[in-house]
């Protein structure tokens, strides 16, 4: 693959003001100004990148495909959280000591200590607790801007799951918001969110 | 208990590419500080940094010095958190005779080998950021950017706030030699600057840097008979818990900082009223207005006030950041906000310089998303 399709692909370097050096942030792509990936036929915007292609290149040598990026790096703790996400159903455990609810999974209630536990399904009714708007390529494949939204989850209000979104337009914060489950490809299904009716 | 000083203080030029590996940006860095404090290499039997996986861990650092029988070796994994914690558990060796004379340091190539600000590189390996990577939420920009939001929508701050922060450490960057961005700015430059992570922009983000800095620590009695005026170990505190995913929090702030801050205080005997400068860990304008209240400088709500008011300019208050910060000087992971607390209370700090500096308290990251936070309360020369 060209060098122009690498993860730093640079949204952003045509946002850099000449007294503002690349010495600020963060964000400045490693692809100098003048690469290729600034001209014309590859607009700043494209980020050229689709989620394929990292992991093609994660992959030279070894003769098989690396996982996506994408591809929640799930543990013994979480499998069946995320297997349950396959099936479109968000689970939250709920302490058998003290019904206190917990996410992301884990062994012990912080809240009592007990180890013995539930799985509970959530209906996926929240509020915007938070949102953010990405407008620079920190993965690679994620069409700019983006929008993530932190939602403060109905079943408890302590519990903060993060997510894509689907609404139109963009999460306010404080608005009732709902879960509905992003089929991205084959195997891989994540949560977003979209405005409650 | 026996008082702990830092006697020297080492530092590297600040660059985008250093051309030179972290281990030999960290050897630069710690024989400037022995240089500093008039001690040796053969003097030093501790060695202590911490890293994200980016930088010549400390066995390596304390071979290449000549250490054959380290007595103290600390090589901490974790990042901005930590940076106050590299010096405070140093310090508690000394106090309890595990070491005579520790070194102290960081060094990074933050804008030419590993970036930083995360733009094409893993995410750390925490497990809670399965939960967010697929989203394509995982670099520290972002992280900060929701904790932003929800203190610009709940109204605890507003864009001139954090502009004024952004402007103000720019202003203090312009009387710094070392400083890698020293052109004045104005509000209307802030306003102007593009967006990175909706509600944060350029201005709000720290720099990515190149460079070392060291420390160097021995008791106060030893440090009072070598080279320079030595600067005095206050009080250390750690603290820390929450995670972004934390349950039993119903807002992204207050940081782990809120919690720990009395405990310093307590420490050192003293409150927020008998700090002169305050060096707060900036990687992002939001930490200065939350920290100062997380540390009792302004009451709650009251920071942006405060700031807009200018009393965290150099002639205020209480100067804040006065070597411009990560956001104007450079971005040393905290440990350069050690160096200015140490320049500013020996009274080296030049056209800068806080008039009659007695008492500095220097943060790490307060512990927003990461979970851990540290701080030192710094005195001078008795």
């Amino acid at each position: 693959m060209s060098a122009a399709l690498t993860p730093e692909q640079p949204a952003a370097n045509a946002a850099l003001t000449p007294e503002q050096p690349a010495a600020n942030a963060a964000l400045i792509p490693k692809q100098p100004a003048t690469s290729a990936a600034l001209t014309p036929e590859q607009p700043a915007t494209s980020a050229a990148l689709t989620p394929e292609q990292p992991a093609t290149s994660a992959a030279a040598g070894s003769g098989r495909p690396a996982p996506s990026w994408r591809q929640p790096r799930t543990d013994r703790d979480s499998a069946e959280w995320w297997a349950a996400v396959a099936r479109h159903e968000l689970l939250l455990q709920r302490c058998a000591g003290c019904g206190d609810l917990r996410w992301p999974p884990r062994a012990m209630c912080a809240r009592c200590g007990g180890f013995d536990w539930t799985w509970r399904p959530s209906a996926g009714n929240g509020t915007v607790a938070s949102w953010i708007r990405s407008h620079r390529p920190f993965a690679p494949g994620v069409p700019l801007p983006n929008v993530t939204v932190l939602v403060r989850l109905a079943d408890q209000p302590d519990l903060l799951l993060p997510g894509g979104w689907t609404g139109t337009g963009e999460p306010r914060t404080g608005s009732a918001v709902r879960l509905c489950f992003d089929d991205i490809e084959p195997g891989l299904t994540l949560l977003s969110w979209e405005a409650a009716p | 208990m026996t008082t702990v000083a830092i006697a020297g203080v080492g530092r590297t030029e600040l660059s985008k590419n250093s051309g030179v590996s972290t281990l030999t940006l960290a050897l630069r860095a710690i024989r400037a500080a022995l240089d500093d404090a008039g001690l040796q290499v053969r003097d030093v039997d501790g060695v202590a940094t911490h890293s994200v996986g980016d930088s010549a861990p400390a066995p390596v650092v304390a071979s290449a010095l000549g250490i054959r029988d380290v007595a103290f070796l600390l090589n901490q994994s974790g990042g901005g958190g930590l940076s106050a914690t590299v010096v405070g558990y140093a310090a508690a060796a000394i106090a309890t005779g595990q070491a005579s004379v520790i070194v102290c340091w960081r060094a990074i190539n933050a804008r030419s080998e590993f970036r930083m600000g995360g733009s094409g590189r893993d995410a750390p390996p925490l497990a809670e950021f399965q939960y967010q990577v697929p989203y394509g939420y995982l670099a520290p920009p972002q992280q900060f950017a929701m904790l932003a939001r929800e203190l610009l929508d709940g109204g605890a701050l507003d864009e001139r706030v954090l502009g004024t922060v952004s402007v103000t450490q720019r202003s203090h960057a312009a009387r710094n030699p070392r400083a890698m961005l020293r052109t004045p700015l104005s509000l209307d430059d802030y306003l102007a600057s593009p967006w990175v992570v909706e509600p944060l922009r350029l201005l709000d983000c720290c720099l990515e840097t190149d460079a070392a800095v060291a420390v160097v620590l021995t008791s106060a009695a030893r440090a009072r008979d070598l080279a320079r005026p030595s600067v005095h170990i206050r009080a250390f505190a750690t603290g820390g818990g929450d995670t972004l995913y934390s349950t039993g929090r119903s807002t992204l702030a207050p940081s782990a900082a809120a919690l720990m801050a009395p405990r310093l205080f307590r420490a050192a005997g003293l409150t927020p009223s008998d700090i002169d400068v305050a060096e707060l860990y900036d990687a992002f304008t939001p930490l200065v207005p939350l920290q100062l209240e997380d540390y009792g400088f302004c009451p709650p709500g009251g920071a942006a006030e405060f700031i807009l008011a200018g009393e965290t300019a150099l002639g205020g208050a209480l100067p804040v950041n006065t070597h411009g910060g990560h956001l104007s000087e450079g971005y040393v992971h905290g440990l350069n906000h050690v160096a200015e607390a140490v320049d500013q209370l020996r009274g080296d700090a030049g056209e800068r310089q806080v008039a009659g500096a007695r008492t500095a308290l220097v943060s790490a990251q307060p512990g927003y998303v990461g979970g851990v936070t540290s701080a030192l309360i710094l005195g001078g020369p008795q």
